[in-house]
């Protein structure tokens, strides 16, 4: 007889099951569904933080800068010399964010993993009523449901990571690292600010401005059409409105930068 | 599963004092005899808390609630002292009674180790007369209870 592969998931080599002290009587049944429902609120809150992609907060830092020294009648290596500080103050100053932004998920994650135990500690049925609640939400029978949320616990690693997953719909694995992200960043940022600075590296001038427009603008229409098609919208519709976010900004600044430097210039 | 009809298996375990608990002993009792696969784990603690609440229920139709698992009987004393169980909790560390009721698991099964969350509602006569695959932990008493009153009424 030969062995049959096994099938289904690959068991851990030793199940490690939630055995945390468990109050033998739950004292506030309000007030923990309560904390529960808050929690989940806040976290869902702070996780849909909008997805910011560096390219594009380069592109439209740099362009509104370029356009405001140049508008200002600086000098093609002032221009320069602005726009190559801004890539690299920005680029940074993204990179730093980042890594703050990531680390304090990581945080938040750690400190959601305690909150969980204690609930569990508390009032454990209400987070068993919650993870068979979701699951029949997701189209288990209501048995199954029950069954799966009681036997989960068998194993405290896999359980705590669903009903994170689940509950508060962060998943530990898909945290990343704050070095990784914040040397994305700064890439994003850098290659972004990039685009309308090149031009003043071979010329000045009405010619230089209008290269780092039209640049700029082809740039956003890149970038604004990825972000649409990535979350399932119109792909023209999305490079549009970025072009016209880009053109708004990039001329309200030029226009105040015309005004300052005639002001003082 | 053992249907119902069945006579339930004979067993002599220790309990989380290390008494020693039989079936023949309850003769003349109904028996509720619940298997829970892991000590101090979410489910098993909801489920005995809700047996635990309706202990004076139980009492009142002369039946006898009594856990058992594949725990140790120190495992089984953390267990039932902290959440006041005043049931006794029964250890079968060979898996044999739980072979004979079968409630093991397939070796192959990621928790082979734990036994399935199933119920015996046994009568005084040493017979099976319900057998519950468990999945509602905390709305267990009151489908047992219901039963038993259904069966005391047709005895």
């Amino acid at each position: 007889m030969t062995d049959l592969p096994v099938r289904g998931g690959k068991a851990p080599a030793r199940v490690r099951p939630l055995r945390i002290p468990i109050d033998p009587r739950v004292t506030d049944e309000a007030s923990d569904s309560a904390a529960l429902a808050a929690r989940v609120a806040q976290v869902a809150r702070g996780g849909a933080r909008a997805a910011v992609l560096g390219v594009n907060d380069g592109l439209v830092t740099n362009v509104c800068l370029i356009l405001a020294v140049a508008g200002a009648n600086a000098s093609r290596t002032n221009v320069r010399l602005a726009g190559f500080a801004s890539l690299i103050a920005g680029s940074f100053s993204m990179a730093a964010g980042e890594w703050v932004s990531v680390r304090s998920q990581v945080e938040l994650f750690s400190g959601l993993l305690d909150e969980l135990r204690r609930l569990v500690s508390r009032n454990p049925r209400l987070i068993l009523d919650e993870l068979s609640a979701h699951l029949e939400a997701t189209g288990f029978g209501r048995e199954t449901a029950q069954t799966a949320s009681t036997e989960l616990p068998l194993d405290e690693p896999r359980f705590v990571r669903f009903a994170a997953t689940t509950l508060f719909g962060i998943n530990p694995d898909e945290l990343g690292s704050p070095a990784t992200a914040a040397g994305t960043s700064l890439a994003n940022f850098a290659a972004g600010a990039l685009v309308p600075l090149v031009p003043w590296f071979f010329t000045g001038g009405v010619l230089a401005t209008w290269l780092s427009i039209v640049l700029t603008g082809l740039a956003s229409l890149v970038v604004g059409g990825i972000v649409s098609r990535s979350s399932g919208r119109g792909v023209a519709r999305g490079a549009l409105r970025q072009l016209a976010i880009v053109a708004g900004a990039s001329a309200v600044t030029y226009g105040i930068g015309r005004a300052f430097g005639t002001a003082v210039g | 599963v053992l249907y119902p009809g069945t006579p339930a298996p004979e067993f002599t375990l220790p309990d989380q004092n290390g008494n020693a608990v039989s079936l023949a002993g309850q003769r003349g009792h109904w028996v509720l005899l619940w298997w829970y696969p892991k000590a101090s784990t979410p489910g098993c603690t909801v489920e005995g808390q809700a047996l635990r609440d309706k202990a004076d229920d139980f009492r009142s139709v002369d039946c006898v609630v009594i856990g058992i698992s594949f725990d140790t009987s120190a495992d089984n004393k953390v267990f039932a002292d902290t959440q006041e169980f005043g049931f006794a909790l029964l250890s079968d560390l060979d898996h044999e009674v739980g072979r004979s009721y079968e409630v093991r698991r397939r070796p192959d099964d990621q928790y082979a180790e734990f036994p399935l969350r199933t119920s015996y509602l046994i009568d005084p006569d040493g017979v099976i007369r319900k057998a519950y695959a468990v999945a509602d932990v905390a709305g267990q008493p009151e489908g047992v209870l219901k039963d038993l009153a259904e069966l005391s009424a047709g005895t």
